[in-house]
């Protein structure tokens, strides 16, 4: 179980990059929800849930530098 | 009276509104994670440093804001001992053997204001104590030179690996991890990249922030789940909380006992609140005429291990500020923030930036009655979060450190440095190895190798030098008294029981 979560944290520190933060975190979130209480749906809405609020949190309160989304949906 | 002079300095700076709401948000925050079972100080303030930094916080806000995150760690921790049986971090332990009992006796309420009075009592007298004897040894620190501080760094090492933890051997190996990673980098002296193996991101060495994050934060995750973390319910019922005066009158020897032996446990470096809280529960248990009651739900069993580990708290932050030696895992990851905020522990300290110091104890101050004051008429709100399920939480915590670490380079090579030490973390507590000597390894490991070179070169080589001096040699001798000692010592001092459902706690 460690180990999923362990390549989950190194896949996330790859695609932090390149496909900005909305996405890998709700995805890394949720796959560690779903470990530790193994229900897709509440899993699947902390994920949704921790990444939308997280980034608004680092974003505007704390006016951290993060981009939202992959560079080649936002076209810029 | 300079001390009442140079205290009016600092609430001079700490009574700023800013820094007040820093205070206040800070202690708020600090009781959460004391209480949240598995998220205890060192972890709590190494999570925050970060984002500390995000907000653009210059060093003595910065400093109020962890410190008050630490004190309130330290009160919160006895929230989730009490209503649980799960020690909310380390040092509260103590607090489960009669904190519980009484719980299950239906008062609940009666036990959080106890113990809540008695975390006051410990962390104002402690502050006192702090305010007094800081200046003091900050005095007797000008007399070191590089031997002395060799010999304190090992004194620092010796008595972490002997009373801290359980097996010398595994503490003494954790140290020297610890100090093998604080090579790597470029050399001070010669420019030399050393152990880098031609990455450039190693030439910086390995950021001590990274290391205490993934050492703590993201090794209790995987350890969170393959303990696969027993849901936690409250048992218990909690009902009106009233103030029972009359009780508290009667534990008044009690604390006073409990935050002297506390307090003087916390000032031995790297013995820490654990001890602190531990000593004190023994001491009022060996004290007391019927010890039967102890265990059962007697207020004296609660009152004391809070008052020893909030006193221990203060004290740990003496050798901190005066000598640049933390005394506990937490006051390791403050140190960490001091170096990464330019500024240098020690007897200078108190002479070149005396509002930075002074601010830090005022503020302490502060923290206490609005810790006071949230942990007793306000009790109910922190009793309201710990019932958030633990699989909105940890990832919730996961994510804060991600973000925390990466918002401090923007590199990945962080991230997964930061994971690396988490699965370092992971299976060093598997081996039941110490990680808070890994941490204390990486700080002062390369300070240490300053010091022993300056001190070659002074005495031309002559390893003599190092025991020169009679601070030297009383150092070298409580170091190694330090760490031989408690293997005798252990079988006197036979740890209690320990409480049933039992968490992998935080290294305090």
């Amino acid at each position: 179980m460690a180990r999923v979560e362990a390549l989950s944290h190194v896949l996330y520190a790859y695609a932090l990059r390149p496909f900005g933060f909305l996405i890998p975190t709700a995805l890394a979130a949720a796959i560690l929800s779903y470990q530790i209480s193994p229900r897709v749906g509440p899993a699947a809405l902390s994920g949704l849930g921790l990444s939308g609020g997280l980034f608004v949190l680092f974003k505007y309160a704390l006016g951290l530098g993060l981009v939202a989304l992959p560079k080649a949906l936002t076209g810029s | 009276m300079e001390v009442l002079s140079n205290l009016a300095l600092g609430f001079s700076v700490a009574l700023t509104p800013w820094t007040l709401v820093l205070a206040v948000g800070g202690a708020f925050i600090g009781t959460i994670i004391g209480a949240l079972p598995g998220l205890g100080p060192s972890n709590g303030v190494a999570i925050l440093i970060p984002l500390a930094f995000t907000l653009g916080l210059d060093a003595t806000s910065a400093l109020v804001l962890l410190t008050s995150v630490y004190y309130g760690a330290m009160y919160g921790g006895r929230i989730s001992s009490i209503l649980l049986n799960i020690p909310g971090d380390e040092p509260a332990m103590m607090t489960t053997l009669d904190g519980y009992p009484m719980a299950r006796q239906g008062r609940a309420g009666d036990a959080l204001v106890i113990s809540g009075v008695a975390s006051f009592y410990g962390a104002f007298w402690a502050t006192v104590g702090l305010m007094i004897l800081a200046p003091i040894l900050a005095r007797v620190a000008y007399l070191f030179g590089p031997a002395e501080y060799f010999a304190l760094y090992l004194l620092a090492f010796c008595t972490l690996g002997g009373i801290g933890s359980s097996n010398q051997a595994k503490a003494a190996l954790a140290s020297c991890i610890g100090l093998a990673i604080a090579m790597i980098g470029l050399d001070n002296t010669s420019g030399m990249p050393r152990f880098t193996y031609g990455n450039l991101h190693l030439m910086d060495g390995v950021d001590f922030l990274v290391a205490i994050v993934g050492l703590f934060a993201i090794a209790e995750v995987f350890f969170f789940i393959e303990s696969h973390g027993k849901q936690s319910a409250i048992g218990v019922k909690l009902d009106k909380v009233t103030i029972p005066v009359r009780e508290i009158a009667g534990l008044f020897w009690t604390m006073t006992r409990s935050t002297v032996v506390g307090f003087v446990a916390g000032i031995l470096p790297g013995a820490g609140a654990s001890l602190g809280s531990f000593l004190a529960y023994m001491c009022e248990k060996s004290l007391a005429r019927d010890k039967s009651a102890f265990g059962k739900g007697s207020p004296r069993g609660i009152a004391a291990p809070e008052a020893g580990n909030n006193a221990a708290a203060g004290g740990a932050l003496i050798p901190m500020l005066t000598l640049g030696v933390p005394g506990s895992g937490t006051t390791a990851v403050l140190l960490a923030l001091l170096m990464t905020l330019n500024i240098t522990p020690g007897p200078t300290l108190f002479a070149d930036r005396p509002e930075v110091v002074w601010g830090l104890i005022a503020s302490l101050f502060i923290a206490n009655f609005v810790l006071l004051f949230m942990n007793v008429p306000m009790v109910k709100i922190f009793v309201k979060i710990l019932t958030v399920p633990s699989w909105v939480l940890l990832p919730g915590v996961t994510m804060v450190s991600f973000v925390g670490i990466y918002s401090l380079s923007g590199s990945y090579f962080d991230l997964l440095l930061m994971v690396a030490f988490g699965v370092l973390g992971y299976f060093l507590r598997k081996l039941d190895v110490p990680t808070v000597p890994v941490i204390l390894g990486i700080l002062l490991g390369n300070a240490m190798e300053d010091n022993l070179r300056r001190a070659m070169v002074i005495s031309d080589g002559d390893w003599t030098f190092l025991l020169s001096t009679p601070i030297s040699i009383g150092l070298w001798m409580a170091a190694v008294l330090g760490f031989i000692a408690p293997i005798f010592l252990r079988g006197l001092l036979k740890k209690p029981p320990q409480p049933v459902t039992e968490l992998p706690a935080d290294p305090d």
